[in-house]
C-alpha cells in the first residue's frame, strides 16, 4: 500500500480524524467562500486558524515536502502574475496565500477523512433529493477514491521493476513513456478486475451504505467556534 | 442429492485458451476436498465459476439446488470464496467493519450484524484484533480475516484459493486450524493447494486437475498415485498408516 499519497486518507489518532466529516466539509466550504472575499487583514487573521488546523490534524508536513514545493511554486507564479498585473505586492501576496490556503484545507480534509466517511457524508447531503441517486453517487465516489492508492502503487511498482532491470530513463524517452503507459494500463485492468470480483463475491450492493456517521458534542463545539471565528474575520475584513 | 453438483463444465477464454474441459464432480455436505494441479491447470477459473463470478461456456453448477449461473447472488450465500490475494478482498477499515461488509450487503439489520460479527470474531480467534486496521495485520491474520469475512455469511461451502501461499510456518498453522474448525462446525471445505504435505491428513477427498481436466478424484491415498502425472509433488512412502502425518497441525 502507498505510504504517503497526498490528498488521501491517512489514519492517525487526532481530534481532526474523530470529527464528523459533515462538520469538516461544512467548515471547509464556508472557509473557502469567505477566503475569496477577505482583504489582507482578514487573510492574516485566518492564518492562525489554518496553522491550528494543521497542528491538530498532526499533518506530516515533511512527508509531503515534494508536493508542497510544487504548490508553493504554483503560489509564487500566482504572486508574480498578480504583482505584474496590479503593481501591488500586498494584494499579490494575499492572492497567492488564498490559493495556498485552499490547497492546505483540502489537504487536511482529505488526509483526515476516510473515503467511506466522505461517501457517507455525500450520501447524507444528497439523500433528501433522491435516495437512489445519493447511494449511487456515494458508492461511485467511494470506489474511485479508494482506487487512487492502487494506481499509485502500480506505477511505483512498474518504475521500480524497470529500474532494477537497468532501464536507462534517458534513452528513447517517448518510447519508454508509451511502454510504461501500456504496462500500467494492463496492470490496472488486472487489479480492477480482481477488486471487482472480490466485491461481487461478497455480494456488494451499491445501494447499501456501510458504517454510519455519528455527530457528537465535539462537532457542535467545533462548528460553533469555527463559524464564530469566520464571521469575526469577515466582519473585520469588511469594516474599513 | 449432493450439496454441490458440478456437471460437465467447460470454460474457454475469448482468446481461445481452454481453461476447463468437461469437469464433473458431486460433493456432499461436510466433505473436506482438496483440489490440486500445477500452475495454469484451471483451479482458479473453476473456483470463480463456482462463485458465479464468471459463467461457464458449457455445463451447469448447482448448490443446494440453486443454479449458480441463473442465480449467482443467491448461490454466493451458499458458497463463499476466499481469494488468493488477501489484500484485494479486504474492504473494511477495521477488522469488525470488514467482517460486517458482506452481512450488510445482504441486507441484514444492524443488530443481527453485530451479533454475527461477534460470533465470527470468537470462532476465528480474531477477537483481539476487532478494532485493528487490516493493513496492520500480519499475513496470517489477514488471511484469517478474509476467511472470517466469508465464514460470517455462513455459507454451507467455503472454497479457498491457495490459502497458504506467502505464509510463514505460524501463519500456515493458524489458517489450517481455522479451516479444520470450520469443517468441524459443518462447513464443506473446498481447498485449492499445491502443498499436500501441509493438509492432506484432514482431507476426505483429493481431486487432481491437469490442463483443465479432472485426472483423479477419490480418497486421498488412491488419488495420490496420479500426483506426479499432474505435476503435483507427492510426499514419498505414504500409506494408509502414515497419511495422518501429512499435516502441519500438531495434536
Ligand atoms: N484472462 C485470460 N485470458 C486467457 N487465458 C487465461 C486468462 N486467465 C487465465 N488464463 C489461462 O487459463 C488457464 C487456467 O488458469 P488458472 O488461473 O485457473 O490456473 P490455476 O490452476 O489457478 O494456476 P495457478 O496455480 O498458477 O494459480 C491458464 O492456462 C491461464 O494461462
Ligand atoms: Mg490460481
Amino acid at each position: 500500500m502507498a505510504e504517503r499519497l497526498i490528498f488521501h486518507y491517512h489514519d492517525r489518532k487526532t481530534i481532526a480524524h474523530s470529527l464528523d466529516p459533515r462538520s469538516k466539509m461544512f467548515t471547509l466550504f464556508v472557509l473557502t467562500l469567505s477566503l475569496l472575499n477577505l482583504n489582507t487583514t482578514g487573510f492574516l487573521l485566518m492564518l492562525p486558524y489554518l496553522a491550528l488546523a494543521l497542528i491538530t490534524a498532526r499533518m506530516p508536513v515533511r512527508a509531503y515536502r515534494k508536493e508542497i514545493i510544487f504548490f508553493v511554486g504554483f503560489s509564487v507564479m500566482i504572486f508574480l502574475m498578480r504583482w505584474w498585473g496590479s503593481g501591488n505586492p500586498i494584494t499579490a501576496i494575499t492572492a497567492a496565500g488564498r490559493f495556498f490556503s485552499v490547497v492546505v484545507m483540502g489537504l487536511i480534509l482529505s488526509d483526515t477523512t476516510s473515503p467511506n466517511e466522505m461517501s457517507l457524508a455525500i450520501y447524507w447531503i444528497l439523500k433528501p433529493f433522491s435516495k437512489e441517486f445519493a447511494s449511487n453517487t456515494a458508492a461511485k465516489l467511494n470506489l474511485t477514491v479508494s482506487f487512487f492508492p492502487v494506481i499509485f502503487d502500480a506505477s511505483k511498482e512498474i518504475q521500480e521493476a524497470r529500474r532494477s532491470r537497468h532501464e536507462d530513463a534517458r534513452r528513447q524517452p517517448l518510447r519508454r513513456l508509451v511502454s510504461i503507459g501500456r504496462q500500467l494500463f494492463d496492470l490496472l485492468l488486472d487489479r480492477a478486475e480482481e477488486i471487482s470480483y472480490a466485491l461481487e463475491s461478497r455480494c456488494f450492493t451499491p445501494s447499501i451504505m456501510h458504517g454510519r456517521l455519528d455527530w457528537r458534542f465535539r462537532d457542535t463545539v467545533y462548528l460553533l467556534i469555527s463559524t464564530i471565528y469566520i464571521i469575526f474575520v469577515l466582519f473585520v475584513s469588511i469594516t474599513p | 442429492m449432493s450439496q454441490l453438483e458440478i456437471l460437465g463444465i467447460s470454460y474457454r477464454f475469448p482468446d481461445g485458451t481452454t481453461a476447463l474441459r468437461d469437469v464433473t464432480m458431486r460433493i456432499s455436505e461436510g466433505e473436506f476436498v482438496i483440489i490440486s494441479g500445477k500452475n495454469g491447470s484451471g483451479k482458479t477459473v473453476l473456483l470463480r465459476i463456482l462463485n458465479g463470478l464468471i459463467k461457464p461456456t458449457a455445463g451447469t453448477v448447482n448448490i443446494n439446488g440453486i443454479s449458480v449461473v441463473e442465480n449467482p447472488f443467491e448461490a454466493r450465500r451458499e458458497l463463499g470464496l476466499v481469494f488468493q490475494q488477501s489484500d484485494s478482498q479486504i474492504v473494511g477499515q477495521t477488522v469488525t467493519d470488514d467482517i460486517a461488509f458482506g452481512l450488510e450487503n445482504i441486507g441484514m439489520n444492524s443488530d443481527e450484524v453485530k451479533i454475527r460479527v461477534r460470533q465470527t470474531l470468537e470462532r476465528t480467534g480474531l477477537e483481539d484484533h476487532a478494532s485493528q486496521r487490516p493493513r496492520t495485520l500480519s499475513g496470517g491474520e489477514k488471511r484469517r480475516l478474509t476467511i472470517a469475512g466469508v465464514a460470517a455469511m455462513s455459507p454451507s461451502i467455503i472454497a479457498l484459493d491457495e490459502p497458504f501461499s506467502n505464509l510463514d510456518y505460524p501463519g500456515v498453522v493458524q489458517v489450517l486450524e481455522q479451516l479444520v474448525n470450520l469443517n468441524e462446525q459443518g462447513h464443506t471445505i473446498l481447498l485449492v493447494t499445491h502443498d499436500l504435505d501441509k493438509v492432506l491428513a484432514h482431507a476426505t477427498r483429493l481431486v487432481l486437475i491437469d490442463k483443465g481436466s479432472v485426472i483423479a478424484d477419490g480418497n486421498p491415498l488412491d488419488a495420490l498415485n496420479y500426483a506426479g502425472q499432474c505435476g503435483v509433488r507427492s510426499p514419498k512412502g505414504i500409506t494408509s498408516d502414515n497419511i495422518g502425518e501429512l499435516t502441519w497441525l500438531k495434536d
